[in-house]
């Protein structure tokens, strides 16, 4: 089975480190970051990595405006995206919903299971 | 009697003549006949009861002439038993005579046996042919009176006339053995009708009820009693009866009948009838006379009954008269109730009035004793005065009122209770001899009027004043109330409704007052104002005219809360809901409805409601800001607790360079964390006012020198010159927070400097505006307007060569986690507060702080404080680096 990459697209570069290693370490997959939601999309384009995992709290582009972005864009429409976000309130969550994303993973997260969360929403076999 | 009649009267052979003799003279029937019943013998009784001679008889069988057939078997039976015992017998028989009669003959039957000759019997008899029927005769008369005794004693024992009729018919019947018995009542016209009637309807027909018409009755029954006889017809067919009579009778299948008038004093009054039917039949006279008395029986019942009947009819009249003598006598002892009802009630009525004048009376007493007694006990003053205006009654309210003793005052003028300024507005207040034709005037409206005590002081007090005529005498009366609490009252009252109205004339708050057809009575200008309405526009409008038709209730049934403050006096209290204004515009308000009771009656509601825009919007940016905290805050939590999960999974003992990596990651991540929760504190500290600026005089040089070398060793690392011009002057500041106020600047600058690059810190005494309205924040804004514009300030300057920041953040820079690009947080270990705590500080001392910037060039923030006007243009500049 080929390695699943993975794009994390954070401004906050300690949480793309935290996750990065988290992930290549417990999932071994292949993790690829940026730090804002135009690098992001243009990373998707160019990587097809089989999950997205965007923060929502961005400057110039926040995870909301990028993941619109990402679904009308024809070649980045059909990747996962899972939100990875400390917006966590109620009205955030609705709006999330709202948007369609998939799945939202509240920070802060246990990087011990992260791997898990990913794998058990996307039905994937560790 | 002849030989030959003796001879032939020869009864036994040898017999002697003698015995022939006797026997023939003997008044005895003697009869002698052989064994074989041959007659030998038979005397001349014989002869003569028989009709026939002996010699007719002789040697003929005793049975073959005289017996009857029906009777000829028992007497040869006799014979032969006779002639067997030989004993002497006695027996009746009858003979039949020549003539064909018949006749009883009792017989003794004796056997003479001589010697050697056949036997013979003799028998001797006797004719009771008569003497029985006198026997029957009178049996019959027997059972004639006991009929007539038994219908005697049934007409004396009993007033039913037809119970009487039936059964004297059914056994008249039964007694004569016939076939019909009937009465037949006559009219006056002699036409008849079957009253009553006794036949076997077996047999023959029943008449009963059937109408007798005869045009023979008339001529037959029509005359006088006496003239009117019984009558016995043997044979109707050969009576001789008249052909109209005949058919009748021939209709009712009679053919033998006799009638017997029943007469009611001189009169036929019908007829008692038997009827034979089944043949032609004789009538014995006995029978005849036997109708006769039953008649007259008859005739006494039948009056009896009618005499009962009269007697009943009496009777009955009578009672009818006692009933209505009965109800005359209700009628009149009814009128007599009635009337002596009537005369009570006239009688309680008089008494009645007669109490109530009495107690008219005695009120009238109580009511003049009262009088008097209010007139002495009252608080108005009531003074009387004559036509000449001298003083003739004066009460002890007037004593208190005025400070008179009644005694001094009477008889005194009217005028020594005036202030003498008033006299003449009263006079001509007075009734004078103008109204002299009235001769009585009532009380007059009250008018108020100054009053001048006995010590020389004035009150006000209102006054009504009567006029009364008592004959040729004048007597004016004045009731005067001292109403100088009452005319304070008022004053109160006016200035506490003016006070009332001014206070919800300037209210903040809206304040609507609604009738109970919720429908608005009053409304304060606040209210008119924030609705958009004149006030005047409003008063007697539906409440429902300022309420968002989308915020009603939905349920109809559901009533609003107003109406229910309405209804049910209930206070309902919304802190969320929707009014609109004139234009149709919709705002938020919270309001209070509460009921307006009256001695516990609602007799309104009233709303008192405010504009809550303002408090919204300032709701909604806390939660804006409190989602930004909270990310804030989690992202450096994320990163410690990621890290420190990774390295005590140990997960990664074998990759020692990661693990240090993480721990400097949580390191760094738990010092951000730790400013952040220090400058989240301080900001909201000085804020809300709770660290209070401890102002004292402090040389604005020091102050810019010591931020300055806090900052060096970072822009030594940083390779940036701090280039420093202090300005020497004494401003009255909090020396530490204006110091930190440098620094974050300074810090700023450093940090988005280039190496190589210089900040500047520069500071001048100057009157000036900031140079845009759009860089700067609005509230210090609107605070500089406030300031006299020759008030003396500092400016103080912070100045870098970085790269600027976009004009859009230019307006936001100064709110809390505002950068210009969120990321330099991240990557220059910033908090996102540095400038809200310079904004706080510098606002806490009442100056102002902006930013002039240009992208790519740098930007310079700047900041005023006030400085005691004699410090100001005392300032000394120098330069250090």
């Amino acid at each position: 089975m080929t390695a699943k990459c993975i794009l994390v697209i954070d401004n906050e570069l300690y949480i793309q480190e935290v996750v990065q290693i988290a992930l290549e370490t417990i999932g071994n997959w292949q993790v690829v970051t940026a730090s804002s939601g135009a690098e992001g999309i243009m990373k998707a384009e160019k990587e097809q990595p089989d999950v997205i995992l965007l923060d929502v709290m961005m400057p110039d582009m926040d995870g909301a405006t990028t993941f619109q972005k990402l679904q009308a864009n024809p070649q980045t429409q059909a990747i996962p995206v899972l939100l990875l976000t400390a917006k966590v309130q109620t009205v955030d969550q609705n709006r999330y919903q709202a948007l369609g994303v998939q799945a939202t993973i509240a920070k802060p997260f246990d990087p011990l299971q992260l791997p898990n969360q990913i794998a058990d929403i996307l039905g994937w076999q560790i | 009697m002849t030989i030959e009649r003796e001879c032939a009267s020869l009864f036994l052979p040898n017999q002697p003549h003698w015995m022939t003799t006797l026997l023939n003279t003997l008044p005895a029937l003697v009869v002698v006949v052989d064994a074989q019943g041959r007659i030998v013998g038979f005397n001349q009784t014989c002869e003569r009861v028989s009709g026939y001679t002996f010699a007719e008889v002789k040697a003929q069988y005793l049975w073959q002439d005289l017996l009857l057939p029906e009777e000829q078997k028992g007497v040869q039976a006799l014979f032969q038993q006779l002639l067997m015992q030989q004993t002497p017998h006695q027996a009746q028989n009858h003979w039949l005579t020549k003539a064909g009669d018949q006749r009883l003959i009792t017989w003794s039957y004796a056997v003479i046996q001589q010697e050697t000759m056949a036997p013979f019997v003799m028998g001797t008899g006797i004719d009771i042919t008569e003497q029985q029927q006198s026997a029957l005769v009178l049996q019959q008369q027997i059972d004639h009176e006991q009929l007539l005794s038994t219908i005697a004693a049934r007409i004396r024992q009993s007033l039913d006339l037809n119970t009487i009729l039936n059964t004297t018919v059914a056994e008249i019947r039964q007694l004569l053995q016939t076939d019909r018995v009937l009465i037949l009542h006559l009219e006056q016209n002699c036409n008849g009708v079957v009253l009553v009637e006794s036949v076997d309807t077996d047999q023959w027909p029943s008449i009963l009820g059937t109408k007798v018409h005869d045009p023979c009755f008339p001529r037959i029954y029509g005359g006088p009693p006496a003239q009117i006889p019984a009558s016995a017809i043997d044979n109707v067919y050969r009576a001789n009866l008249t052909p109209c009579h005949l058919e009748l009778l021939i209709q009712f299948q009679v053919q033998a009948y006799l009638v017997v008038p029943i007469f009611q004093e001189d009169r036929i009054w019908g007829l008692l009838m038997a009827h034979h039917c089944c043949g032609p039949r004789h009538w014995e006279t006995l029978e005849t006379k036997l109708l006769s008395r039953l008649a007259t029986q008859l005739a006494i019942a039948i009056q009896q009954a009618e005499l009962y009947c009269q007697l009943q009819r009496e009777l009955t009249e009578r009672e009818q008269v006692e009933v209505v003598l009965q109800e005359s006598k209700h009628d009149l002892e009814q009128r007599v109730t009635e009337r002596t009802a009537a005369l009570r009630l006239a009688n309680q009525q008089l008494r009645s009035e007669l109490h109530t004048r009495q107690l008219a009376e005695t009120a009238l007493q109580r009511s003049q004793q009262r009088f008097s007694g209010i007139l002495e006990i009252a608080d108005d003053a009531i003074i009387s005065v004559d036509a000449s205006q001298t003083i003739t009654l004066f009460n002890q309210g007037a004593e208190k009122m005025f400070g008179y003793p009644r005694q001094e005052i009477l008889g005194q003028p009217l005028d020594l209770l005036l202030p003498p300024e008033f006299l003449h507005r009263h006079r001509h207040q007075m009734p004078t001899d103008n109204h002299a034709r009235f001769p009585s005037q009532p009380m007059s409206e009250r008018r108020p009027i100054t009053a001048q005590r006995r010590d020389g002081t004035y009150f006000v007090a209102e006054a009504s004043i009567s006029k009364l005529q008592l004959g040729d005498e004048q007597v004016f009366t004045t009731i005067l109330r001292d109403i100088t609490e009452r005319v304070e009252a008022q004053t109160s009252l006016a200035q506490l409704t003016r006070q009332n109205e001014l206070i919800l004339n300037s209210m903040g708050e809206g304040l609507c007052g609604l009738d109970l057809d919720a429908q608005i009575t009053f409304i304060n200008p606040a209210a008119a104002n924030l609705l958009g309405y004149a006030v005047e526009d409003l008063i007697g409008q539906p409440v429902e005219l300022i309420l968002d038709p989308k915020s009603q209730p939905l349920q109809t049934d559901s009533p609003s809360p107003f109406m229910d403050s309405l209804h049910s006096g209930a206070t309902h209290r919304f802190i969320t809901d929707q009014f609109r204004r004139r234009d149709g515009s919709i705002f938020p308000v919270e309001y209070v409805s509460t009921p307006i009771r009256e001695q516990a009656q609602i007799v309104g509601a009233v709303i008192t409601f405010k504009d809550i825009s303002d408090r919204q919007v300032v709701e909604r940016m806390k939660d804006e800001f409190i989602s930004v905290v909270s990310h804030e805050l989690r992202t450096p939590l994320t990163s410690i607790h990621g890290s420190l999960r990774m390295l005590a999974s140990g997960l990664l003992a074998a990759q020692p360079e990661k693990s240090q990596r993480l721990l400097k990651i949580a390191a760094d991540s738990t010092d951000r964390l730790v400013r952040l929760i220090n400058d989240i504190l301080d900001v909201e500290r000085i804020e809300s006012g709770q660290v209070s600026m401890t102002k004292y005089p402090c040389n604005l040089a020091d102050l810019m020198a010591q931020a300055a070398n806090t900052m060096q060793g970072m822009a030594s690392q940083m390779h940036v010159t701090i280039s420093v011009q202090p300005l020497s002057t004494l401003a009255d500041v909090d020396g530490d927070r204006i110091v930190q106020t440098l620094t974050n600047l300074l810090s700023n600058a450093i940090k988005f400097s280039h190496p190589g690059d210089t900040v500047w810190l520069t500071a001048q005494t100057s009157i000036q505006a900031p140079p845009s309205c759009d860089l700067v924040n609005a509230s210090i804004s609107a605070d500089l307007s406030s300031l006299p514009r020759e008030h003396p300030q500092v400016c103080i300057r912070v100045r870098d060569q970085g790269r600027g920041i976009p004009p859009d953040k230019i307006d936001t820079i100064f709110e809390r986690f505002q950068q210009a690009d969120s990321s330099d947080a991240r990557n220059h270990e910033g908090t996102g507060l540095g400038l809200a705590i310079c904004h706080s500080i510098v606002q806490q001392h009442g100056g102002q702080i902006w930013v002039e910037s240009q992208l790519g060039q740098g930007s310079t923030f700047t900041f005023t404080l006030p400085v005691p006007s004699h410090d100001a243009g005392n300032e000394r500049s120098e330069t250090n680096s």
